[in-house]
């Protein structure tokens, strides 16, 4: 009994840690952003140093504030929806909604203010890095300090703080629905079509990405901004690739239909295919963070190459080479993040399969087989994810190109779309490959009793 | 009805931990079973019953002592064979039904067979789920059966391959008394109609009377045998071995 709490336990652990990790890492990567915000607006700072300190904080920062509160929001989500059926069986056995409400909230503050407080010390060390590798661009004066107040840290925890909140609020929701028993057996099935809320929402971020990207190629020939077009641009991606991920059951029940005729001729196959299709909505926890990376990467490092290919038609001079390098280091921070909530999401959403398993096993499969079914259902996420998220970076990237180019589609680095591909896929099954095997070291009717 | 043996155990031990933490499971237990029989394993909990079934269906490994199923010997199977194996050659049925939450129960019985990579004939899956009066409900998911029809849904499970011996972990352990009185009824079936093997763990008298024979086990040892048991009988012989357990 107490190996089966230690196990149960320890399940839990992995989601906790998912969620920890994302708020982790999403605040130190806010607060770096922040500190340079303060540092450009302290006294004494130069108005040309303040533009380039404040328009970095601002247009990259921003939507890196949104990529990391999605990425909150969903390692949330996920936590909270995994533990539906334990959140409903509290209510049969006399728990009041307002109380498994309040559960679920003290958790979700817990986790994300030890989390955040941890990333004060790493966010502040990240800002000033940050800093100091302008400066050594020579993007801002020598003089300028490291400034991070108190404000910072306090926007950063309470934003977590409040993403956590509200994302573990919304995820309790189909718990605490209707009567005890049938929010039992919902927790059991599972939702089967999207709600009406979610719907709306989906439609929103991707209007709003749309928007972005009008006003990208409208506006974003601004002689005067040499950041308009990006400050659009980018918004554009992440908020198209955030409605494109709002839908990821629908576009992987899908997925899962098309590839069905080549799934189903091996036994293995058909067993994903039936499981995809049937538990869309708990495998797109593990979805949405693929099509932000490959959305966002992918059309955040094509603005990049056509600014780098653009620079090298104009002059060599040293600031525009060392933008074009602080540009990469910037989204390649954000895409990093990213693909560290993609391995997280997948080892949290394969942690939390122990049981299921373990029944597998029981019922004939080898672990092979289990491993092999895990490794299907990875790659159709990750085929998904790159059709949808390449979908998505369109959003910036077409808007971009019209506005720097003459094109509609990108010329240079004809590789990266492919590179991103094939990362965002290794990633995807390598991570899937290592959780598995981790959770199949536990002998089949031990996890099946977990 | 035949008398060859499917399942025998020799002297098989199972200790788990090692060192002075060790304990022993089960010390040294040798049992033979008839094909088409239907035996009971009863003994107070922490006697040993699971793990002399764990042991005898290959998903434990034995410390000592070797397993016998259908003529196959269980030692020296890697996991991969053993699980093959297991999927021809025996069938379960659990306490907690095991059933996976995204199959139908069609497809949750289909499963062993698909998984041996076998065509799947629909009639076959229809009927043996007609068998456990189960038809009329082919397309349900777990969640949507209740408890008795979730345990025939696996009893189905456990009777599609037409396994050399079916192992039942308390199988009407989760289940009101007349669910319960229903799965006993279909394991008792397929025994007397299908000539299946079934051996059950349980510590319910009134289920273990439904056997043809009972094996009391008390601290890993089998201590006593019953043939065409009575309820009342059972529970006797149940209360003598957990006397000796105190005892011990």
């Amino acid at each position: 009994m107490y190996r089966l709490a230690v196990r149960s336990v320890r399940s839990r652990l992995t989601s906790f840690t998912a969620c920890g990790l994302a708020v982790f890492l999403g605040a130190t990567l806010v607060l770096a952003f922040l500190t340079l915000l303060s540092t450009g607006t302290a006294p004494g700072v130069s108005s040309d140093d303040r533009s380039t300190l404040t328009t970095m904080a601002g247009v990259v920062g921003g939507w890196g504030v949104l990529i990391v509160i999605f990425a909150v929001v969903s390692a949330m989500q996920l936590a909270v929806r995994q533990r539906s059926e334990e959140f409903a069986l509290l209510r049969t056995i006399g728990t009041t909604p307002d109380q498994v409400r309040r559960i679920v909230l003290g958790e979700a503050v817990l986790v994300a203010s030890v989390a955040s407080i941890a990333a004060l010390l790493p966010g502040w060390l990240a800002g000033k890095g940050l800093l100091a590798t302008l400066r050594r661009a020579h993007l801002v004066s020598a003089h300028v300090h490291h400034h991070a107040g108190i404000a910072p840290m306090v926007i950063t925890v309470v934003a977590m703080l409040l993403a956590a909140g509200v994302a573990a609020r919304f995820a309790a929701r189909p718990a605490l629905a209707g009567s005890a028993t049938s929010a039992l057996t919902a927790s059991r099935v599972g939702p089967t079509r999207l709600s009406r809320r979610r719907f709306w929402l989906g439609i929103a971020l991707a209007g709003l990405g749309l928007n972005y990207s009008v006003m990208a190629m409208t506006m974003g020939n601004d002689d005067g901004d040499k950041f308009a077009a990006m400050s659009m641009a980018g918004p554009a991606v992440v908020f198209g690739s955030m409605g494109l991920a709002v839908f990821a059951p629908i576009l992987l029940r899908n997925a899962a239909r098309i590839a069905g005729p080549v799934l189903e001729r091996t036994p293995v196959g058909h067993l994903a295919a039936i499981a995809i299709r049937q538990r869309a909505f708990e495998l797109s926890g593990a979805l949405m963070p693929v099509i932000v990376l490959v959305g966002v990467a992918t059309g955040t490092l094509y603005m990049v190459g056509i600014d780098a290919d653009n620079g090298e038609l104009e002059a060599h001079d040293v600031a525009t080479n060392s933008t074009e390098l602080l540009n990469l280091v910037v989204v390649g921070m954000v895409c990093l993040f990213a693909a560290i909530m993609v391995v997280n999401a997948l080892a949290a959403s394969i942690a939390a399969r122990r049981r299921e398993f373990g029944r597998q096993r029981l019922a004939g499969s080898t672990q092979g087989q289990v491993t092999t079914m895990a490794r299907i259902e990875a790659a159709l996420i990750a085929a998904t994810g790159i059709v949808a998220g390449g979908v998505a970076s369109l959003a910036g990237v077409v808007p971009y190109t019209i506005v720097k180019t003459s094109g509609f589609l990108p010329t240079t680095w004809p590789w990266l779309f492919p590179l991103v591909a094939g990362l965002a896929t290794a990633v995807t099954i390598g991570a899937t490959t290592v959780a598995s095997r981790r959770v199949l070291r536990t002998p089949a009717v031990e996890a099946a009793a977990a | 009805m035949n008398s060859y043996e499917v399942l025998r155990l020799d002297g098989v031990r199972k200790v788990h931990g090692r060192g002075a933490g060790a304990v022993i499971a089960l010390s040294g237990a040798s049992l033979s079973v008839a094909a088409g029989t239907f035996l009971a394993v009863m003994g107070p909990s922490g006697s040993g019953k699971s793990t002399l079934l764990n042991c005898a269906a290959g998903l434990e490994t034995p410390t000592e002592g070797t397993v016998t199923v259908g003529g196959t010997g269980l030692a020296g199977l890697d996991d991969v064979a053993l699980t093959q194996f297991r999927r021809g050659h025996i069938g379960f049925v659990f306490q907690d039904f095991n059933l996976l939450p995204y199959l139908t129960a069609y497809q949750n019985v289909e499963l062993p067979l698909r998984l041996g990579g076998a065509r799947v004939d629909r009639r076959r899956i229809a009927a043996v789920l007609d068998r456990v009066g189960m038809a009329h409900r082919l397309d349900r998911l777990p969640a949507q059966l209740s408890g008795g029809e979730q345990q025939r849904v696996a009893v189905a499970r456990a009777l599609v391959t037409r396994p050399s011996v079916i192992f039942a972990d308390e199988p009407t352990g989760s289940l009101d008394s007349a669910s319960a009185a229903q799965v006993l009824g279909l394991l008792r079936d397929a025994v007397r109609t299908a000539g299946q093997t079934v051996v059950m763990v349980t510590h319910d008298p009134v289920a273990a009377s439904r056997a043809d024979s009972v094996l009391f086990l008390a601290d890993g040892e089998l201590v006593s045998h019953m043939d065409r048991p009575d309820a009342e009988a059972v529970a006797q012989q149940l209360l003598v071995a957990s006397h000796r357990t105190a005892a011990a």
